[in-house]
């Protein structure tokens, strides 16, 4: 969608017009929940959390700047925010490792998973090229909010190996978008 | 946000580890339970503005307060005719007074009593009657300067929800 209906859609949404808070949510929430998922680990801390952030965008929605960024991006910030809050408390802990990479899709029910668009699968196809360990160094950077230091004690490799490979990475993420512009159109 | 990574100058690029998460459906009922949270929360958001002018708040620090009314975790309760009491903080111009939220009893009376700091009452659920018969309803605010005297009546269906500086007062008639 162009940035321009970003912008409207979230001035409609800022007025208070529920048909297009509902839209925004039935476009980007199978992103935000699988992100929240890969996060959280828990299915139910997942979807709390979706419901927070969907009703955080209700109440400050005159925020988004489509100048600023992709309402995509706008929206994945504040559900990452809000996960690494949640882990950063004592109380909640990830239900399953972030290791387990493959796990989360072999527990949901796959009536319930949106088909595969040709950009997510080419964006996948991206990132099975990187080294494993380039990729190890992305997830737990963006999903764990891992310094690279920590990354590195956990890796067990040098912090400058870890920056060196995180620049790398983050080309090859940059390309990715550039190579995937399409796939806003479906929130993902 | 992030350790000593500077995520926030690649943000987009980042969000391509989200892209390539496959989508999980949620289920229908956290769509009904949303939209009902929204359907709660939006009888609040015609007096965000006039909150955030009485109390000297940010529109954003206004609508976070709104948004936390239906939060019971957010609440201390209340003694009497005061069901509840939410403490929030004034921006400068109307500081130090202390303000909140507060949840008042149908017909709850308050007794003939004189001012001696300036005292404001948004309504933003139900209504106050003032002594003189003037009926203050949501988005109306009640506003007494120091040495004013009045005496209140608190009109709610079964309650009603006000936005208030507390401020001192003298009893003058139980």
């Amino acid at each position: 969608m162009p940035a321009k209906d970003d912008q409207e859609l979230m001035g409609r949404i800022a007025a208070g017009d529920r048909d297009s808070i509902a839209g925004l949510y039935d476009r980007y929430a199978p992103l935000l929940l699988a992100t929240a998922v890969r996060m959280l680990g828990g299915r139910r801390e997942a979807q709390d959390l979706l419901h927070d952030v969907f009703l955080e965008v209700w109440h400050h929605a005159d925020e988004f700047d489509a100048a600023r960024g992709t309402l995509r991006t706008w929206l994945l910030v504040r559900l990452r925010s809000r996960a690494l809050d949640l882990l950063g408390r004592a109380g909640v802990t990830r239900t399953r490792p972030l290791e387990d990479v493959a796990g989360i899709e072999e527990h949901v029910d796959p009536r319930e998973l949106p088909a595969a668009t040709a950009d997510r699968i080419a964006i996948r196809q991206g990132l099975e090229k990187l080294e494993p360990v380039v990729r190890e160094i992305l997830e737990l950077t963006y999903f764990r909010d891992l310094t690279a230091q920590a990354v590195a004690d956990r890796l067990g490799v040098p912090v400058g190996t870890v920056k060196s490979r995180l620049v790398r990475g983050l080309d090859a993420l940059r390309a990715l978008l550039h190579d995937g512009e399409g796939s806003e159109r479906d929130g993902g | 946000m992030v350790g000593d990574i500077e995520m926030t100058r690649d943000l987009e690029a980042w969000s391509v580890l989200s892209l390539a998460l496959q989508p999980v459906a949620p289920p229908p009922e956290l769509r009904g339970r949303l939209m009902g949270s929204i359907e709660r929360s939006a009888r609040f958001r015609p007096f965000s503005r006039d909150l955030a002018r009485w109390f000297d708040l940010t529109e954003r620090a206004a609508r976070d307060l709104l948004a936390r009314v239906d939060d019971p975790a957010a609440w201390e309760p209340g003694v009497g005719p005061i069901l509840g009491f939410m403490h929030f903080a004034p921006g400068p111009r109307v500081a130090p007074a202390h303000c909140g939220l507060v949840r008042m009893k149908d017909r709850a009376r308050v007794p003939l009593h004189r001012h001696v700091e300036r005292e404001v009452t948004l309504v933003l659920e139900g209504g106050v009657v003032d002594g003189d018969g003037t009926r203050y309803g949501p988005g109306q605010a009640l506003e007494m300067p120091p040495g004013s005297a009045h005496t209140l009546r608190v009109v709610g269906n079964p309650e009603a929800l006000l936005a208030v500086v507390q401020a001192d007062i003298d009893v003058i008639a139980g």
